[in-house]
């Protein structure tokens, strides 16, 4: 079975490179425009990994972020925050609040697919 | 004539008149009536005339001594207690009544009038005590305020004469002691930006235009140190004489402005980088792109060339965001605001803001840590975290500590419980701090310094608010203290009015300025090889020591110091092992000594080091040169002794403890030894310095003289 990712970015510009860059990697991938619909997402269904904008409406991504690691459940869900703030302690705030990795926009996207690669290679997924 | 008679002696006259008169009138009746009796009468008559006369003398004697004693010489007495008791500044008025009691009323009235006159002058002495109190206690005032002021002040006279500078003042322009009352201000900052403000700011005044000018008499200056190390930005604000219509002189009020320039332009840099910078690559692509999209149709080898410029400029759009975000975090945060503040102190002050929560206790807690930031808005932002936190979790207590880690101070709110969601804690940073910052709210701060906040577990069952602060800018730590004297002599009004510069020789002594100065040497003999190994000197300015300025340095003679001179001074070749040569050193002093009178015990001897060295620093020591055993042997005689120990015991001088025979000791006694003189030369007809050039000649002449016997 593939592993999963939710890919949680308001922007569908760089959710649409994204998304075509998981698919190609093999993995299962889900979209949500917002923190909401990324928190329904996850409670309908487990994902292994999730690329969290941290800028959206509603919930932002360190809100989810947050929300996500606060439950023991999806302890073992990979979080790896994007974020278009150019400001020295965003991915400190980022890897305090839970996150596995973060990437400041813009980024090169074999960069990303290796990270992920990495991060997915150290959870054994559910079905082992 | 009869007017300026004494009193006593015009009632002695009038006594004799009577005595006289009366003889006469009875003489007169005799000799009528012995013409009438005929001659034989006569032995009777010049008998009862005789008898009668001398009666009369005797009595008109009598009568006039009684007088004298009892009239005459108490009003003479009573009239002379009057006019001293008139004169006299006592209040104590008391006058000696008791021997004019035969004056009636007179002795009475006189003794209540000097005692209200006493009375009336005690109440006029208190008033002037009281308001020389208030005087004082403004002065002290103002003294504090001015030397604890963050600004630099100087207050000048027309001829740019310094006639009173800050603490400040000398940090930021004091380097190599050119600061100093009297001195010119143009030594210490570019001449041409100051004399224009001035001059602009004169014209104002003159044409009377302040009246209605909305910068009355003060002008924006900008200038910069003379060494070029510092911009200073300020005010030049004109001081008139207590009428009004006239200048007396100006205050400069200046602040290093270098850093703030420095950043604004860093800014300015940044700006123009990023739109410049960011053109080219997006025109590349878009240029491209629109080819690629539009309906030019190019073939494949093109269109595969096209998505390789697109990629190019993609990642060169990339690598220079990422250089100019870098940048940007670079830049110090600007603002008036952003002040040094202690952890501590944050918390104090967050915690008077809680005052109306006296259930919520908030401490500090680990060791106290300076940082950088607008303390008034980061404290209403702590005093809201606070204030929410305990509303949200209902705790009692939060404990506040700052930790410095990496380039930032963690600021940290602790309390026992769990994190708060960023949701949670999302509404507080939308509302308005306080009343009166123009609705800025938490988030704003947060904006301003650059940060972020958020909330995590800490240990097993507690929770902390991050808030990561910039670490202080300056050296809080190991920054030396200032090096001015409690009571600092800083400054000197009489020097507002002081006579446009005439020559220096008509000078009186007491508005000399000097520096009085001695030096350490490997030995006795200039001529033969010996050097300065510590020179020192301090200012004497309108006969006053000027103890904060001072010169003290320790050179590096370039040889031995032999062991019978340590002996003397303490100082080993290891201490000035590392010092500077005279070559850095004496130009220093020279500067320091510019424009005065150089004194010196012994000047001849210090002066031929000085002189041997002009051609190595390439300066001449032309000033003036006092020297006090020639000053002294002009007072207190040839024969006296005139050692700086003999001196100084004669004036009751101490030398401070175990300083004898330092530099900066000696030359201090010295000084002292000098403002104790120039009194007594006053008093001896010796007042300005060309008199005691003229008396040091002599003294000279005869020391000589007595040097060949």
């Amino acid at each position: 079975m593939p592993r999963s990712v939710l890919l949680v970015d308001d922007e569908p510009n760089i959710a649409f490179s994204l998304e075509y860059l998981m698919k190609r990697d093999g993995y299962e991938v889900r979209v949500a425009g917002d923190g909401e619909a990324a928190l329904d997402s996850i409670r309908a269904q487990k994902p292994d990994l999730i690329l969290l904008d941290v800028m959206m409406p509603k919930r932002d991504g360190y809100d989810v972020c947050q929300t996500v690691r606060a439950d023991p459940r999806y302890a073992d869900v990979k979080i790896i925050v994007l974020t278009a703030k150019g400001g020295a302690l965003d991915g400190e705030k980022a890897l305090a609040l839970g996150a596995d990795a973060f990437f400041s926009k813009p980024f090169g996207l074999e960069e990303l697919s290796c990270r992920v690669k990495e991060l997915l290679a150290e959870s054994p997924g559910d079905d082992g | 004539m009869a007017e300026r008679w004494s009193l006593r002696l015009r009632i002695f006259l009038f006594f004799a008149l009577v005595g006289l008169g009366g003889l006469a009138l009875f003489a007169g009746a005799l000799v009528l009536a012995g013409a009438r009796i005929g001659p034989e009468a006569t032995p009777h008559l010049v008998l009862a005339g005789g008898i009668g006369g001398l009666g009369l003398l005797v009595l008109t004697a009598w009568v006039w001594q009684l007088f004298d004693e009892n009239v005459a010489r108490p009003i003479m007495l009573l009239s002379g207690e009057l006019s001293a008791t008139a004169e006299a500044k006592s209040t104590a008025a008391r006058l000696s009544t008791d021997k004019a009691r035969y004056l009636g009323a007179l002795g009475p009235a006189a003794a209540g009038i000097a005692e209200a006159l006493g009375r009336e002058r005690s109440t006029a002495e208190g008033a002037v005590k009281a308001a020389i109190d208030e005087v004082l206690a403004e002065k002290a005032q103002l003294e504090a305020v001015l030397r604890d002021l963050r600004e630099c002040v100087l207050i000048c006279n027309l001829e740019h004469e310094i006639l009173l500078y800050n603490a400040e003042a000398q940090r930021l322009l004091g380097l190599d002691a050119q600061i100093g009352l009297g001195r010119p201000l143009f030594r210490l900052v570019t001449e041409q930006p100051v004399r224009h403000a001035l001059d602009r700011v004169k014209l104002r005044f003159a044409d009377g235009r302040h009246r209605t000018h909305h910068d009355y008499l003060s002008v924006a200056v900008v200038c910069a140190t003379r060494d070029g190390r510092l911009t200073l930005q300020g005010r030049l604000s004109l001081i008139l004489d207590a009428a009004g219509d006239a200048v007396d002189g100006f205050v400069l009020t200046l602040r290093d402005a270098t850093q703030p320039i420095a950043d604004h332009a860093a800014r300015d840099h940044l700006l123009k980088e990023m739109l410049e910078g960011l053109r080219r690559p997006t025109a590349n692509l878009r240029a491209a792109a629109e080819i690629l999209s539009g309906g030019m149709a190019p073939d494949a080898k093109t269109q595969a060339r096209f998505v390789g410029v697109m990629t190019e400029e993609a990642e060169t759009l990339a690598r220079r965001i990422d250089r100019l975000a870098g940048a940007y975090n670079e830049l110090r945060i600007g603002g008036w605001s952003m002040n040094d503040v202690t952890a501590i102190a944050l918390v104090a002050c967050a915690r008077d803001r809680l005052a109306d929560l006296p259930e919520l206790e908030l401490a500090h807690a680990g060791a106290d840590c300076w940082l950088n930031c607008d303390s008034f808005s980061v404290v209403e932002m702590l005093a809201l975290f606070c204030r929410e936190i305990a509303g949200a979790t209902g705790v009692g207590r939060i404990e506040i500590a700052a930790t410095p880690d990496g380039g930032h101070v963690f600021v940290d709110l602790v309390w026992q419980g769990v994190p708060l969601g960023e949701s949670a804690f999302e509404p507080w940073l939308n509302r308005p701090l306080v009343e009166g910052l123009a609705g800025l709210t938490a988030r704003d701060v947060l904006l301003h310094h650059r940060t972020e906040i958020w909330s995590e577990r800490v240990g097993p069952d507690h929770a902390r608010l991050r808030l990561p602060l910039q670490p202080a800018v300056e050296d809080h730590v190991s920054a030396p203290a200032s090096e001015l004297p409690a009571r600092p002599e800083f400054y000197d009004f009489s020097l507002l009015r002081r006579r446009a510069a005439g020559k220096m020789a008509e000078t009186p002594l007491t508005e000399l300025a000097c520096v009085v100065f001695d030096t350490e040497t490997t030995g006795l003999f200039p001529s033969a090889g010996d050097e300065i190994v510590q020179i020192a000197g301090v200012r004497v300015l309108n006969g006053r020591v000027i103890r904060g300025e001072r010169f003290d340095r320790l050179i590096d003679p370039g040889r031995r110091i032999p062991a019978a001179s340590t002996r003397i001074h303490g100082i080993t070749d290891a201490m000035v092992a590392d010092q500077p040569d005279a070559r850095a050193v004496l130009p220093a002093f020279h500067d320091f000594a510019a424009d005065a009178v150089l004194v010196a015990h012994n000047a001849p001897f210090d002066l031929k080091f000085l002189q041997l060295k002009e051609g190595l620093i390439g300066r001449r020591f032309d000033n003036p040169v006092l020297d006090t055993v020639l000053l002294s042997a002009h007072l207190f005689g040839h024969g006296a002794e005139h050692t700086l120990d003999a001196l100084a015991e004669r004036f009751g001088i101490g030398f401070p403890e175990g300083q004898r025979h330092t530099a900066f000791a000696d030359a201090l006694v010295t000084a002292e030894v000098l403002c104790m003189l120039i009194p007594v030369l006053n008093a001896r007809g010796v007042r300005t310095l060309g008199d005691a050039l003229a008396v040091s000649d002599e003294a000279v002449a005869i020391r000589r003289k007595q040097a060949r016997y």
